[in-house]
């Protein structure tokens, strides 16, 4: 026993040499430290964190049917709907998802205009959220084309033509963003890489350095006050605290999420006629 | 209260209460994920069970390969009686000549592979690389072999079987042809892909 656990420290001593894992273990999980007092409010950034897992596989496991071609892709959502296992809940999840995902970040930026969570030193805090917030809205854009039907045609329409409002450049700009003259199938299979690969790749690099910034100045402050006030039992560890209190209240919204796809799809299931 | 105080016994138990319901979570979760991978009901009614007529199927010819049951084709054979006398005329140069090799369903387990004597149904797939193999049913001397009876060639590499599928010896195909599952639903229809009783 002692053998192993000897021989795992000196294989993580290797790793940590050469690439700070446990450093960053410690900084980020372990002994991060938060305080004790949060409230509600300081909830929905880890929510957003699970929209976005959510997001991610829902997202994946739905590009497994998907067909993204003009002929097909409506089609594709039919089969997705009727035809693959549990294809619904998992559509369902991923578009219920992304209105979550609004909810959950708009209460997220609330908290931060509520507290002033933006100001000095994290300035670049909110920044980095402001731009992830643009590329969620473009997240969704791309994403409300795929399905191919009237609801998808007439929204991308319209916010592609806004473009066409900029004058001189407007009219080719439209034609280029599209690809065609009109919406059609070019459009639909460039928003599909868009939505699919390039935005969630900034989307996720955006997230990574927006948290980075917060565990640098959460850091910096709390460290501070807790060394001023001596108050070290006002704050506890990121693993004891964060994941016992913030963990099952992260079951709620999925509960909710839950019962809102199932009312959904009560609405959807057709009419199964035997024949 | 100062660190010492911490209840070390209610964090463990309350990390440990966490665990166990996030990991029912994540295995409630992971249900929607594993099940969106099995086939589809597309699928599942594409590998539908097949029903064929063979009503108007005369002795010594082959149906074949009709409507592929699964993306394999079938071959549904009426044997003349003077096939069934020869079927077991040579079995010493057979390589499995009484199916031992599981290769069919138990009621195909006979000297006819068949559940009617008359009637074989096969998977017509060489049991070597996966070609069709030819239905030679004429009990004549071919080049490939001075001795036919009657039976399936494959001209990808040679091999050989019997009018009820066996392989024979000294061939690359290593095992007989198989048999799927089937039953008679009438006289004339047969259901292909399916055991009896089962729907």
């Amino acid at each position: 026993m002692s053998a192993i656990e000897q021989s795992l420290k000196n294989v993580m001593a290797w790793i940590d040499d050469r690439l700070p894992v446990t450093e960053a273990y410690e900084k980020h999980l372990s002994k991060y430290y938060a305080p004790k007092n949060l409230n509600i409010w300081y909830y929905f950034g880890i929510f957003s964190f699970v929209v976005l897992a959510n997001q991610l596989l829902t997202g994946i496991w739905l590009t497994m049917s998907y067909v993204p071609t003009g002929d097909d892709a409506f089609a594709s959502v039919e089969y997705i709907m009727r035809d693959v296992e549990y294809g619904w809940l998992l559509r369902y999840m991923h578009s219920t998802g992304a209105s979550a995902f609004f909810v959950v970040v708009y209460l997220h930026m609330f908290r931060g205009l509520l507290y002033g969570s933006y100001q000095k030193p994290r300035e670049l805090i909110w920044i980095l959220g402001m731009l992830v917030y643009v590329a969620l809205m473009a997240e969704g854009f791309f994403g409300y084309l795929l399905p191919w039907g009237n609801m998808s045609f007439w929204g991308a329409q319209v916010i592609v033509s806004l473009a066409s409002a900029i004058p001189v450049i407007g009219d080719d700009l439209a034609i280029w963003v599209r690809g065609d003259f009109n919406m059609s199938g070019v459009t639909l299979n460039r928003f599909f890489a868009l939505h699919v690969v390039l935005v969630p790749l900034f989307l996720l690099v955006l997230v990574v350095l927006h948290v980075l910034a917060l565990h640098e100045s959460v850091q910096t402050i709390l460290m501070a006050w807790i060394l001023r006030k001596r108050q070290t039992t006002r704050a506890s560890r990121w693993m004891a605290f964060r994941s016992t209190h913030t963990l099952p209240s992260v079951s709620c919204p999925r509960l909710l999420s839950f019962c809102f796809c199932s009312v959904l799809s009560c609405s959807f299931i057709p009419t199964v006629v035997d024949t | 209260m100062s660190e010492s105080s911490v209840n070390s016994g209610r964090r463990n138990f309350l990390l440990g209460a966490t665990a166990v319901v996030g990991a029912g979570g994540v295995a409630g979760l992971a249900v929607p994920f594993l099940g969106s991978w099995n086939p589809s009901a597309k699928a599942l009614a594409a590998g539908a069970p097949i029903k064929v007529d063979i009503s108007r199927l005369e002795p010594g010819e082959i149906l074949g390969p009709i409507p592929a049951w699964r993306d394999k084709p079938i071959f549904v054979i009426r044997r003349s009686d003077a096939m069934l006398a020869r079927l077991n005329e040579k079995s010493e140069r057979l390589a499995d000549p009484q199916s031992d090799r599981e290769q069919q369903p138990s009621y195909a387990k006979n000297e006819t592979r068949s559940i009617r004597p008359d009637v074989a149904i096969l998977v017509g797939l060489c049991t070597h690389l996966s070609c069709s193999p030819k239905y030679r049913p004429a009990i004549t001397p071919q080049s490939f072999d001075p001795e036919w009876v009657g039976g399936f060639y494959c001209p990808c590499h040679g091999s050989k079987f019997d009018l009820a599928g066996r392989v024979y010896q000294g061939v690359p195909a290593p095992s007989n042809l198989e048999v799927p599952p089937h039953f008679y639903e009438t006289d004339d229809v047969v259901v292909i892909g399916e055991d009896e009783g089962v729907a």
